[in-house]
């Protein structure tokens, strides 16, 4: 097995994404290769570590900052496919 | 009173009723703030990020496809607002590490905050794109489907992009000697 298909058994062990096929694919690399076994570890424990990062509260005032900073208008209903198209993209639709 | 699904929110929104806008606010307002910040590692940056993001759901909102989860349209826009803010920072510009470590409040032990503080400096050293996926996943908990439709990638770019992105924080918290 090559070492990217290894890499990606720990990855999609780790988000619970394995079949019992792949769940024994990598039990036998595990077995075989201390180096997977260390790397598995290594990146277990990166994710426990991120999951040790808790959300936070926004300011409390943030929410009517965000209320007053709306127009008074409601935005219209109807738009061409076309504006919408345009707006989309100065959105950021396709930034990514 | 059951809670109203986002749809319904939506569709109040369109007739008119900025309380359901505001119900929206409620719900959003800190996974919102959160990605920003992960993304940022400045509250006021984050609260900024947090505020645009909602002005461009409002005024946006009349495009919005239903058929699309509510969650993956606001989620986009807020990643690609603090990207947009990342890119706007000069290059010397850091991030307000004091105010960011200051956020999670007093409850946080030493040995915690000393390994938050290692990641959330690993994280800032990875490229935006790769703390991205590391945001959606870890701290908003998406599948890779809604990460994908969020980032307007195939499932397989972003599994490939958040492998990668561990596997950066991983070389650079053992050089740190964080884990």
């Amino acid at each position: 097995m090559a070492d990217s298909e290894r890499l990606a058994l720990i990855h999609a062990e780790i988000d619970g994404e394995l079949d019992g096929r792949q769940r024994a694919e990598l039990a036998r690399a595990l077995l075989a290769d201390p180096e997977v076994q260390a790397l598995r570890e290594d990146l277990r424990r990166v994710c426990a570590a991120l999951d040790t990062l808790e959300d936070i509260e926004p300011p409390r005032e943030l929410r009517q900052s965000i209320l007053d900073a709306l127009p008074q208008s409601t935005p219209s209903r109807a738009r061409s496919w076309w504006s919408a198209h345009r707006r989309r993209t100065r959105c950021g639709d396709n930034r990514l | 009173m059951t809670e109203e699904d986002d749809a319904t929110l939506v569709r109040r929104c369109r007739e008119g009723d900025r309380t359901a806008f505001e119900q929206l606010v409620v719900r959003y307002q800190k996974p919102v703030f959160n990605a920003a910040l992960r993304l940022l590692r400045d509250p006021e940056d984050a609260s900024d990020v947090a505020q645009t993001t909602f002005l461009k759901v409002f005024e946006h909102l009349a495009e919005y496809n239903p058929s699309f989860k509510f969650y993956s349209w606001i989620y986009r826009i807020a990643i690609n607002e603090s990207l947009n803010a990342l890119g706007a920072r000069k290059p010397c510009e850091g991030f307000n590490g004091e105010e960011a470590d200051a956020a999670p409040g007093p409850e946080r032990q030493l040995e915690g905050q000393q390994t938050g503080r290692a990641i959330e400096e690993a994280l800032m050293g990875i490229k935006p794109e790769l703390r991205t996926v590391i945001v959606l996943r870890h701290f908003m908990h998406l599948s890779y489907q809604d990460m994908g439709e969020i980032l307007l990638l195939p499932e397989k770019t972003v599994k490939s992009r958040l492998y990668s992105a561990r596997q950066l924080l991983r070389d650079r918290l053992l050089q740190g000697g964080a884990i």
